[in-house]
């Protein structure tokens, strides 16, 4: 497990998004009101490389593999470690400056990693071979614009600003409610690649491997 | 090795081919429909006093900066088609300038956006303690709207085609906004040691409530920053026909002998235009004496 996982996960964008986002909560040390967006930019940027560190590119050969695709996801959370880390080290390094809310700011990252992790494997189940670089190309601008835009902010506080109360307290339930929801679904959708005989994509995978 | 065969006709049906799925692409559309919804509660809403001056970020984020990411994956997928038929029908040079008529589509909804925001702020003037005051007017305003509004929705995609051209794995088109929004964010004006060469950078704002450190006491003073946002304008220009060449002089087959002239010629004029950005206009900042509300 450990050579596929020294050779299946892209170490380097690992190693450029973990320094990113200590560079971006670090920058908030600055001055917290003015550089704000860059916590919602953070938590898409830690969405996006989960997301990356999860795709198989070379699929049309692994997915038909006898390792399943439990023993390749567990194999490749090496690298999601890694990231959720350097998170938790980054929200640490700049908890002066949260507000208060450091403990939302955690859940907000460990919460986008596990909406990431859920949606990719099931694409990953069902035959994609690089999911997770479509997600980041996504989630990365979405977030960026989320934070920077602060769209109805009352309403969907998706990356609270300062010092509102109400606002955090909200997020924090919905980001919590997330994470419960995408942990459920990412047991479900590994559970089923156990028990059936083989996914989709495996179904795929070997249907285009030519015949003895 | 690619054989290059090509007509205006073909150029014609390649361009009209980019612009066709840059219009239909998913992240495009998304970032138009956020733009309306949030130009027209804008424009519907009420206004807090400072009408459409400081709604330039919507345009600059939802299609300069996803028209980065559209941008790029645009240009591997044109590469892949080419790359797949052996003996392309276009090269490198050709696809390029395929790839940069599609700008005409963030164009187009940017000049929308801007004529929209336009009306807004003759229809609903903004109050005394925003812009325009003194020495800083209403000329100065509108083109720091359109710089920071329909520029950047052009300059996002170029950009996104330099770094789809010049930096291989996909990675990179993933990274380049986190990195742009970085550094934009902290050369947008806020820190006064910035204030003189912020304009450096493509993106920053030229007035606003520039004591944002005092937000917590809800009111503060309006700031005009230093320089000349006429020649702005004209830097960001040259840079955006500069990131043009630079983009098509990535392809081997190219006349690089005159695409190098060229860029000297486009990086003088920018760096002259930089210069004059910076001594003409205004030589400080000016504070509006009528203190207003920060956000």
């Amino acid at each position: 497990m450990a050579r596929y996982a020294a050779q299946a996960t892209p170490w380097g964008l690992v190693a450029l998004a973990g320094t990113l986002l200590m560079v971006l909560l670090a920058a908030l040390r600055l001055d917290p009101w003015t550089l704000w967006p860059l916590q919602g930019v953070a938590v898409g940027l830690l969405a996006g490389a989960v997301g990356w560190c999860l795709d198989e590119p070379a699929a049309v050969v692994a997915d038909a593999a006898p390792r399943g695709l439990v023993w390749r996801t567990t194999a490749r959370l090496g690298g999601v470690a890694l990231l959720l880390a350097s998170w938790a080290a980054a929200v640490w390094w700049a908890r002066s400056v949260l507000f208060g809310q450091a403990g939302a700011v955690l859940i907000q990252g460990w919460a986008a990693a596990a909406l990431t992790c859920a949606w990719v494997t099931w694409r990953r189940a069902a035959g994609e071979a690089v999911p997770g670089q479509r997600w980041a190309l996504v989630v990365i601008p979405l977030s960026a614009a989320w934070a920077l835009v602060r769209p109805l902010e009352e309403a969907l506080p998706v990356f609270p600003f300062a010092a509102t109360a109400s606002t955090w307290e909200t997020s924090r339930w919905g980001w919590t409610i997330v994470a419960v929801v995408s942990v459920a679904v990412l047991v479900l959708v590994l559970a089923r690649d156990v028990h059936l005989p083989a996914s989709r994509g495996t179904q795929r995978a070997r249907a285009r491997l030519p015949h003895p | 090795m690619t054989t290059t065969l090509t007509t205006p006709h073909t150029h014609r049906s390649l361009a009209r081919h980019e612009i066709r799925s840059y219009a239909t692409s998913p992240l495009f559309l998304i970032g138009l429909l956020g733009l309306t919804a949030v130009t027209l509660l804008s424009a519907l809403g009420e206004d807090d006093g400072s009408s459409s001056t400081m709604n330039m970020i919507v345009p600059a984020t939802l299609l300069g900066l996803f028209g980065m990411i559209v941008m790029a994956g645009q240009t591997r997928r044109s590469d892949r088609a080419a790359a797949a038929a052996g003996a392309s029908p276009a090269g490198e040079s050709r696809r390029t300038l395929a790839l940069m008529a599609a700008i005409v589509v963030p164009l187009a909804a940017a000049l929308v956006w801007f004529a929209i925001s336009l009306v807004v702020l003759r229809s609903s003037p903004p109050a005394d303690w925003a812009v325009p005051f003194g020495p800083f007017g209403l000329g100065d305003v509108q083109v720091v709207m359109f710089a920071l509004g329909v520029v950047s929705a052009v300059g996002g995609p170029l950009l996104g085609l330099l770094v789809a051209r010049w930096l291989p794995g996909r990675s990179w088109a993933a990274v380049a906004p986190v990195v742009v929004v970085l550094v934009t964010i902290l050369l947008q004006g806020n820190f006064e040691a910035t204030w003189h060469w912020r304009v450096i950078w493509p993106w920053t704002y030229w007035y606003g409530p520039l004591g944002w450190s005092n937000i917590e006491s809800q009111v503060s003073h309006w700031v005009a920053l230093p320089g000349s946002p006429w020649m702005w304008l004209v830097y960001l220009c040259a840079l955006c026909v500069l990131g043009g060449l630079v983009a098509l002089f990535h392809d081997p087959e190219s006349d690089r002998a005159r695409l190098r002239r060229l860029v000297v010629l486009v990086g003088m004029l920018a760096l002259v235009a930089l210069a004059l950005t910076m001594f003409l206009g205004l030589d400080q900042a000016v504070v509006n004496p009528i203190p207003g509300s920060s956000f």
